[in-house]
């Protein structure tokens, strides 16, 4: 049985959903990166040891768990959110575990000796890390950081278990009034083209900034 | 004579990593106007006191002094702290340094690497920058080159922008670390001419090198490192002419032989 054009417009609006809910997650996951890569780098034990706690229960935790527990736990505590605020507040907490990783490693993948370059100039930290270290580590992790982005538009396939009706969501109620898998091969064919573009604009941003790396 | 009149004056320098001790003690001075090579085979000390003269290795005892003034360590009661940022960057401001990797910043043009820290440091405006800039460059030969990112240089040309980096700030003694270490033999030749000049114009001048034919014709003074101390310090002279220790006799004799 083929889909409707108003299933496939459903499917659409799935579509749609998935990709705002991830992309505002991924900006916040990624603003939630920034102060916990900066404390993984302080040196300072009542930073570093938080931060590190976080990336390493984010990496070891599923999503769905986190979803879970934001969503039906949340109310115990006093935390009420509707259904898209905690997926985007779910995908934001989890990105930011691997995103703080990410921006860690570009930070300390730039040479110390350009540091101490800048240093013997009489730069300050602050001026060095600015002009020196940020311009060079937005580079290296350009890369990554788009992969990572990839990674959270399949994984917000779970934010269907909250109720949303994002992609996923959409496919699978199709499928259960049709009785057909052909809602789950166009999902994957709008997983797959949606996945597409953050690659292709991951690689233009690549292109963009790639004056003056090797 | 007062340690101000010195440039540099470090006395009983110590420093170890755990249980390794990589300067036993090691006293330099270094007047305005002085030359000096440091030589010695690798892992005698050289770059490690050439940078503990500049604090970027924070040395364990002893005391160094850039134009009197102690670098790295404030002495606080009876304990030593570290200087902050701001003290330390006054201290060490008189210091340029050419590392044997060039450091150059790879996101920025020559002249970007070159005028950044006159604009940051200095107050200077982008236009006194750039012109100043454009002055260094020249003087090292890089006229043509002022536009071109590191990785469009070659390494002599990278080192050439490092020593421009290094002498736009008007540093009164530059340190150099194997400036020439990390080079094609061809291009060795073009950073050596550079740094002749600079001599002959009578710039203070730290340099770790295993150029013994520079070391033998530019320096002032010779200091030969063996096992993180200094064994002979003397003329260039008497250091390759009248070798007084086995070691120093031994390292000149592999390094002639390597030459051939």
């Amino acid at each position: 049985m083929a889909l409707s054009s108003s299933d496939l417009l459903m499917m659409l609006q799935g579509l749609g959903l998935t990709a705002l809910l991830t992309f505002i997650g991924t900006l916040l996951a990624l603003a939630l990166a920034v102060p916990l890569a900066l404390s993984l780098r302080s040196g300072r034990v009542w930073l570093v040891a938080p931060a590190r706690l976080y990336v390493e229960v984010m990496r070891g935790a599923p999503l769905v768990l986190l979803l879970f527990l934001l969503y039906y736990g949340g109310p115990q505590f006093g935390l009420r959110l509707s259904a898209p605020v905690a997926g985007i507040v779910g995908l934001g907490l989890f990105g930011a575990g691997a995103f703080a990783e990410i921006l860690r490693a570009g930070l300390d993948a730039v040479h110390k000796g350009d540091v101490e370059a800048a240093r013997m100039l009489g730069m300050s930290q602050m001026q060095s890390f600015q002009y020196i270290e940020i311009p060079q580590a937005a580079r290296t992790v350009i890369p990554p950081i788009f992969g990572q982005s990839i990674i959270l538009v399949k994984e917000s396939a779970v934010l269907s278990v909250i109720t949303i009706a994002e992609l996923t969501k959409g496919a699978s109620e199709l499928a259960t009034i049709t009785f057909s898998v052909q809602p789950f091969i166009v999902a994957a064919l709008l997983y797959w083209a949606l996945v597409e573009l953050v690659a292709q604009i991951g690689f233009a941003v690549e292109r963009r900034y790639h004056i003056g790396c090797h | 004579m007062t340690t101000a009149d010195h440039a540099i004056h470090a006395e009983g320098v110590v420093k170890s990593y755990g249980s390794k001790t990589v300067l036993h003690g090691v006293d330099l001075r270094v007047d305005e106007g002085d030359v000096i090579c440091i030589i010695g085979s690798s892992g005698s000390g050289k770059s490690t006191l050439l940078r503990t003269l500049a604090f970027l290795t924070p040395h364990d005892r002893g005391d160094i002094r850039i134009f009197g003034r102690e670098i790295g360590w404030r002495t606080d009661g009876i304990t030593r702290v570290q200087q902050s940022e701001a003290e330390l960057a006054t201290v060490r401001a008189p210091l340029g340094m050419v590392f044997q990797h060039f450091h150059l910043w790879p996101h920025m043009k020559a002249i970007e690497n070159v005028s950044l820290a006159l604009k940051l440091v200095h107050g200077k405006s982008a236009a006194e920058a750039e012109a100043i800039a454009h002055e260094v460059l020249h003087k090292v030969g890089l006229d043509q080159h002022v536009h071109h990112h590191p990785h469009q240089l070659s390494g002599g040309q990278k080192q050439r922008v490092a020593i421009a980096r290094a002498l736009a700030v008007s540093p009164r003694v530059i340190l150099f670390d194997e400036p020439t270490s990390a080079l094609d033999p061809e291009l060795v030749g073009e950073v050596l001419n550079v740094m002749r000049t600079l001599a002959e114009e009578g710039m203070t001048m730290v340099i770790v090198t295993h150029e013994m034919g520079f070391a033998a014709h530019v320096a002032k003074r010779v200091v030969f490192m063996d096992h993180g101390a200094i064994l002979e310090d003397g003329p260039p002279e008497s250091i390759f002419g009248n070798p007084q220790s086995p070691r120093l006799r031994q390292f000149l004799q592999t390094s002639k032989d390597r030459a051939i």
